[in-house]
């Protein structure tokens, strides 16, 4: 008997698959979301800020969410925004107070105080002080006593956790 | 003239994909970036105490005039900070370094603090005043030159926190390690 060939298999027509992209789409976009929340957001994710790279601390503490002052090699931020160049507070030889951080401090207690007294919000005298790992120690204090003149003594130093090895270089 | 049927009828709607290639483009591009830009860390933080404002009673005070005067016994201890090193001090006493003149604990060789020497400093001045009857024994300040770096201060910080530890019974009876320091604060000292 003659060989013939399968009629299925030389009909069989070769279809043009299209990839399904959908799945995809929601997981990047998912991941999008994240990484620009955690931008904008206190996290693990931390944004590379210049002039800004907190120490390295080996006590290992649940950091909170609260009132922070920052402090850069360029400027004092108070929320995150500027409020005085740290030239400007470097350059005060007399004082130990920094004018435009001590208004806004006392501005935020007032707040506090006006909601404890309405609502029972306890305030806690909370600051959390973030600085640059360069800071000087003149520059921290300043920062420090002008947080205690305006309520705020519940202060916390930020820092990024490390271990032994990376702090001391060993 | 007979009815002609609008030609508009007979257009058929054709369905299109969605073309997502530019959109997965531009996503496979943002998300590189922002991790780039980006460092996983974990943060912490230590506790910072301000020294109390202002000295003690004043000696007018009828009060504590009518009072037989009892002063509670006050190590002070405090730790400076210098560029040559770190030195050691209570009210009454500096411990001087090894050379007998200088910081307590000179800088290395290499220009970093002596941590280490300091972390053995802390254990034995725990040991000398623990239990003494010390009013402010779990009280340090640290003070600085104007430049020495924050990281220094910090890591200063963390060393007395971990050196020393006491131990404590809690509600239900448990003993519980806490760091001997529980007050660190940091201030300058007026000459």
């Amino acid at each position: 008997m003659a060989f013939k060939p399968s009629a299925s298999k030389k009909n069989k027509r070769k279809e043009e698959g299209t990839l399904n992209m959908n799945s995809m789409m929601d997981i990047l976009t998912i991941m999008l979301l994240f990484l620009l929340m955690s931008f904008s957001t206190e996290g693990s994710l931390a944004t590379k800020a210049d002039g800004l790279k907190p120490p390295l601390i080996l006590v290992n503490n649940k950091p909170k969410k609260t009132l922070s002052v920052g402090i850069s090699s360029r400027a004092i931020y108070f929320k995150r925004d500027p409020i005085v160049d740290v030239d400007q507070v470097l350059a005060q030889k007399n004082s130990y107070v920094i004018q435009q951080l001590a208004e806004k401090l006392d501005e935020e207690a007032s707040r506090a105080i006006d909601l404890e007294s309405k609502f029972g919000i306890e305030f806690k005298k909370e600051l959390v002080i973030t600085a640059d790992e360069k800071t000087p120690f003149n520059l921290l204090l300043k920062v420090v006593i002008t947080a205690g003149r305006n309520q705020f003594s519940n202060l916390r130093l930020m820092g990024n956790l490390s271990n032994p090895k990376d702090v001391f270089g060993e | 003239m007979a009815f002609k049927p609008s030609q508009r009828r007979t257009v058929k709607i054709e369905s299109t994909e969605l073309d997502l290639r530019p959109i997965m483009n531009m996503m496979c591009i943002l998300i590189p970036l922002l991790l780039s830009c980006s460092q996983f860390v974990k943060n912490s933080w230590l506790e910072l105490n301000l020294p109390p404002v202002g000295g003690g009673p004043s000696p007018n005070n009828s009060e504590t005039q009518d009072k037989p005067k009892e002063e509670p016994k006050k190590v002070g201890l405090k730790l400076v900070i210098t560029e040559k090193g770190m030195t050691l001090a209570g009210n009454t006493v500096i411990l001087a370094g090894e050379g007998g003149a200088g910081p307590t604990l000179p800088k290395l060789t290499d220009g970093r603090y002596d941590f280490d020497g300091l972390d053995k400093k802390i254990k034995d001045i725990v040991k000398t005043i623990g239990g003494k009857g010390f009013e402010d024994e779990r009280v340090i300040i640290i003070t600085a030159e104007d430049g020495i770096e924050y990281q220094s201060i910090v890591t200063t910080m963390d060393v007395l926190t971990l050196a020393a530890t006491k131990e404590l019974k809690d509600q239900a009876g448990k003993v519980v390690k806490e760091p001997w320091f529980v007050n660190i604060g940091v201030g300058k000292i007026l000459i």
